[in-house]
């Protein structure tokens, strides 16, 4: 209840203190000018109807209207002269905020130096101008001022309006949007200093001791540059009052050629306009530089907590593998501390196994400018023990601020030892499970050898069974594949293989098969030598079994298969064709993933793992190979697939000198 | 046959007595080589991996060693596809892993084996 109220009050509480505060500022305007009425000086009232209307708006127009009105009553006497000034200050007022919040960011004005000229130009050159024409005007329709003095009266108004624009509402704004007075105990035993200097500077200047207003200049400069635009306003305030009642005094270094006091006191406005606009400006520009600064050593602060405290250590690495700069979480994750990592080089904490793959990623990361490549491999920690880690490299060696390859990486030792006991596992099952196929094919093989007769019934029933077992056993075998690639540990006994050779072999060994689903298979190789190369033939013999059963078994009655041997200078290529059901466009990038299967051989009901060609892919780039699919490949269908494979003539066996 | 199932047994025993070769057999890889040396056979199939804290490999190069039985020709009959290289460097005589190999095709290389002896 008792709040509302208030809040019902509050606006006409502020309209009386406006009212008030600006009928008293008139009054102490007009004290300092006590000496010599007809000569008005800064002009207080101007300066606070700006920063009032600036703080409660417009609509607290009739206080301002109202003191000034009481205000001219009180001195003048005359009511319709009154009412005339007190239309043009009210008017002057409401112009200067509508202009500078239009024009020059309004209350936030003495925060760069563009607006603080804006903010002298419009409140303090253009705004003033209505109230000195209508205030002189009134005067001199009311008699009170003399038709030929009107231009002097209107210039010494106009600047004293300029005046009390300039100094008195950049401290009210100023001192209102930062109220808090807190200085560091050096911040304060300065200000003293200063304001000790200031003010002599000020006695000797007014005194005429020295009688060089540049040196308030100078002094105002240390105001601006150490303690803000606030206090370099206060300072200014002071400057003004105490250079105003030294001059009504007839003191100062003003009086230049001539004792005339009015010409004095417009010499002075000027000087404290200039003053004020110029050290605002740079108090404005200084805040600003350190503002910027503030929030650049923020960021930074910022940025370097989220390296620093991050759970993944992050390094820069050089191309060869020398670390720059390693983050503190490297004594987490490896245990050795900043110090002793960074200059030594990467490769050396790798596990040999380890090695050959590190560089092949960081080279291919550094041939390319922005490229991000993972890998996971074991880097040995500060007791000695292999920690497995999964490290992100990025190439950020042409960003000139970086210049370097960026590692992050975590330790994943527990998922990668959660991992391998789940690919030990599987491979055990695996290896225990031929036992019991091989027990169940030999059966069936004793049974299809033996002399006594098996019903006609039972006969086929066994081949279905055996079809089934071997079936069996061929998912058995590509388990056990897919775990050794998993586990890094393909086996490999390289030999010297002729491609015509295992390719004739395994097209006719295909023969029966592709019968089986009315597929024609047939082989395309040119008569001419090719490259012998030295690589492991049960691997390669099971890359191309797979590519023929595949490209059988999702074909169509009286499809067809063609495989393809080529050879240019780089490369030996296999092409293995078919005319069969297509893949997917959409699929074809998921196809050599594992347990993948495509959506239209799903629906054929064909029998697959999805591990075949996980399994090729494997044993292709291990061997430095690509391979590719292109589907449909049958124009105007969605059928047709061709499988191509491409092998580095690195594999070429080296021919090797025979000594004798 | 030093063999831990059983079933196999069996098995190679019916095949095998079709050639007149008889066929003894044991489950553990300590049982089987007190057997060989008690009384050495013309041929011995191996599994490698048994129970028992001695495995194939074990078996293979005591038997290898021992100047008695050193020319007892072994065929290793086992899971394990990934260890021909190994085994041979023990010096066994054959290596073939079970799914991969058709009856016949063992009970052939059983009889070669026993020929070259």
């Amino acid at each position: 209840m008792l709040k509302l109220s208030y809040a019902l009050v509050r606006p006409y509480i502020i309209l009386f203190g406006i009212f008030l505060l600006y009928f008293m500022s008139g009054k102490f305007g007009l004290m300092l000018a006590y000496i010599h009425p007809s000569a008005s000086s800064i002009w207080p009232p101007t300066g606070i109807a700006i920063a009032l209307f600036m703080i409660y708006g417009y609509r607290f127009w009739p206080a301002i209207f109202l003191g000034a009105l009481l205000f001219n009553l009180s001195i003048l006497g005359s009511f319709i002269t009154s009412l005339g000034i007190a239309l043009g200050n009210t008017l002057e007022g409401l112009v200067a905020v509508y202009l500078v919040k239009k024009y020059a960011k309004g209350i936030h004005a003495f925060e760069r130096p563009r607006d603080i000229a804006l903010f002298a130009l419009l409140a303090g050159g253009v705004s003033t101008l209505i109230s000195a024409t209508t205030g002189v005007t009134s005067l001199a329709l009311g008699n009170l001022v003399a038709w030929p003095t009107y231009p002097i009266v209107w210039l010494t108004w106009w600047l004293g309006d300029m005046g009390g624009a300039l100094i008195y509402a950049p401290v009210l704004l100023l001192w209102y949007q930062n109220r808090e007075v807190h200085y560091k105990k050096s911040q304060i035993l300065e200000l003293f200093l200063f304001s000790i200097s200031f003010l002599t500077l000020c006695f000797i200047v007014f005194k005429n001791i020295l009688p060089f207003p540049y040196l308030i200049t100078a002094i105002m400069l240390w105001i601006a540059f150490r303690f803000g635009s606030r206090d370099t306003a206060t300072a200014i305030l002071v400057l003004a009052v105490y250079g105003e009642m030294a001059t009504l005094r007839g003191n100062g270094p003003f009086f230049v050629g001539s004792t005339d006091l009015n010409h004095a006191l417009i010499l002075l406005q000027l000087f404290l306009v200039i003053i004020s606009t110029t050290t605002l400006s740079i108090a404005a520009e200084v805040s600003e530089r350190k503002r910027a600064q503030q929030s650049l050593s923020d960021r930074e602060h910022r940025f370097r907590a989220l390296v620093e405290k991050s759970t993944d250590a992050v390094t820069l690495v050089d191309i060869s593998g020398g670390i720059l700069y390693v983050s503190p979480s490297i004594q987490r994750i490896l245990g050795y501390t900043q110090a002793e990592f960074e200059g030594t080089n990467g490769f050396t904490y790798v596990h040999p196994d380890d090695i050959p793959v590190a560089q092949k990623i960081l080279g291919e990361v550094i041939e390319k400018p922005s490229t991000i490549a993972s890998i996971e491999l074991r880097l040995k920690n500060h007791g000695g023990d292999w920690i497995w880690i999964e490290a992100i490299v990025r190439n950020l060696l042409h960003d000139r601020t970086v210049n370097a390859v960026v590692v992050n990486f975590r330790e994943i030792t527990e998922r990668k030892e959660l991992e391998m006991a789940k690919n030990e596992f599987l491979m055990i099952a695996a290896h225990e499970l031929r036992s019991p196929l091989a027990a169940m094919r030999w059966s069936m093989e004793l049974i299809f050898s033996s002399q006594e007769k098996i019903p006609p019934g039972i006969a086929d029933k066994i081949e279905r069974l055996y079809r089934n077992n071997q079936d069996m056993i061929i998912l058995v075998n590509e388990i056990l594949d897919v775990s050794r690639i998993i586990q890094g540990d393909i086996p490999n006994a390289p030999q010297p293989i002729s491609l015509e050779t295992v390719i004739h072999k395994e097209v006719t060994g295909m023969h029966g098969f592709a019968k089986s689903h009315d597929v024609t298979l047939r082989a395309v190789i040119p008569k001419k030598k090719f490259p012998t190369l030295y690589i492991d033939l049960k691997r390669i013999t099971g890359v191309i079994q797979n590519l023929l059963s595949n490209a059988i078994k999702y074909n169509t009655p009286q499809g067809s298969v063609t495989i393809t041997l080529s050879t240019n200078k780089k490369h030996v290529r296999i092409t293995v064709a078919d005319s069969g059901i297509g893949i997917p466009v959409k699929e074809q990038d998921k196809l050599f993933t594992k347990f993948f299967r495509t959506s239209n051989a799903i629906s054929r009901n064909t029998e697959g793992t999805g591990l075949g060609l996980f399994i090729v892919k494997s044993y292709v780039i291990g061997w430095g190979g690509t391979i590719t699919v292109r589907s449909p490949t049958i124009p105007d269908s969605d059928r047709g697939t061709t499988m191509e494979i491409s092998l580095p003539l690195t594999l070429q066996v080296k021919r090797e000198r025979k000594h004798s | 046959m030093i063999e831990d199932d059983p079933v196999l047994h069996q098995l190679y025993r019916d095949a095998l007595n079709h050639h007149n070769i008889m066929l003894l057999g044991t489950i553990t890889g300590k049982e089987g080589l007190e057997k060989v040396i008690a009384d050495p056979p013309d041929l011995i199939i191996l599994d490698i991996m048994l129970p028992g804290g001695m495995n194939g490999f074990d078996i293979a190069e005591v038997l290898k060693k021992d100047p008695r039985t050193k020319s007892i020709p072994i065929l290793i009959l086992t899971n394990l596809d990934s260890e021909k290289q190994t085994a041979l460097s023990i010096g066994v005589n054959d290596y073939l892993v079970k799914t991969d190999t058709s009856m016949d095709d063992v009970v052939a290389k059983v009889k070669k084996l026993l020929d070259n002896k």
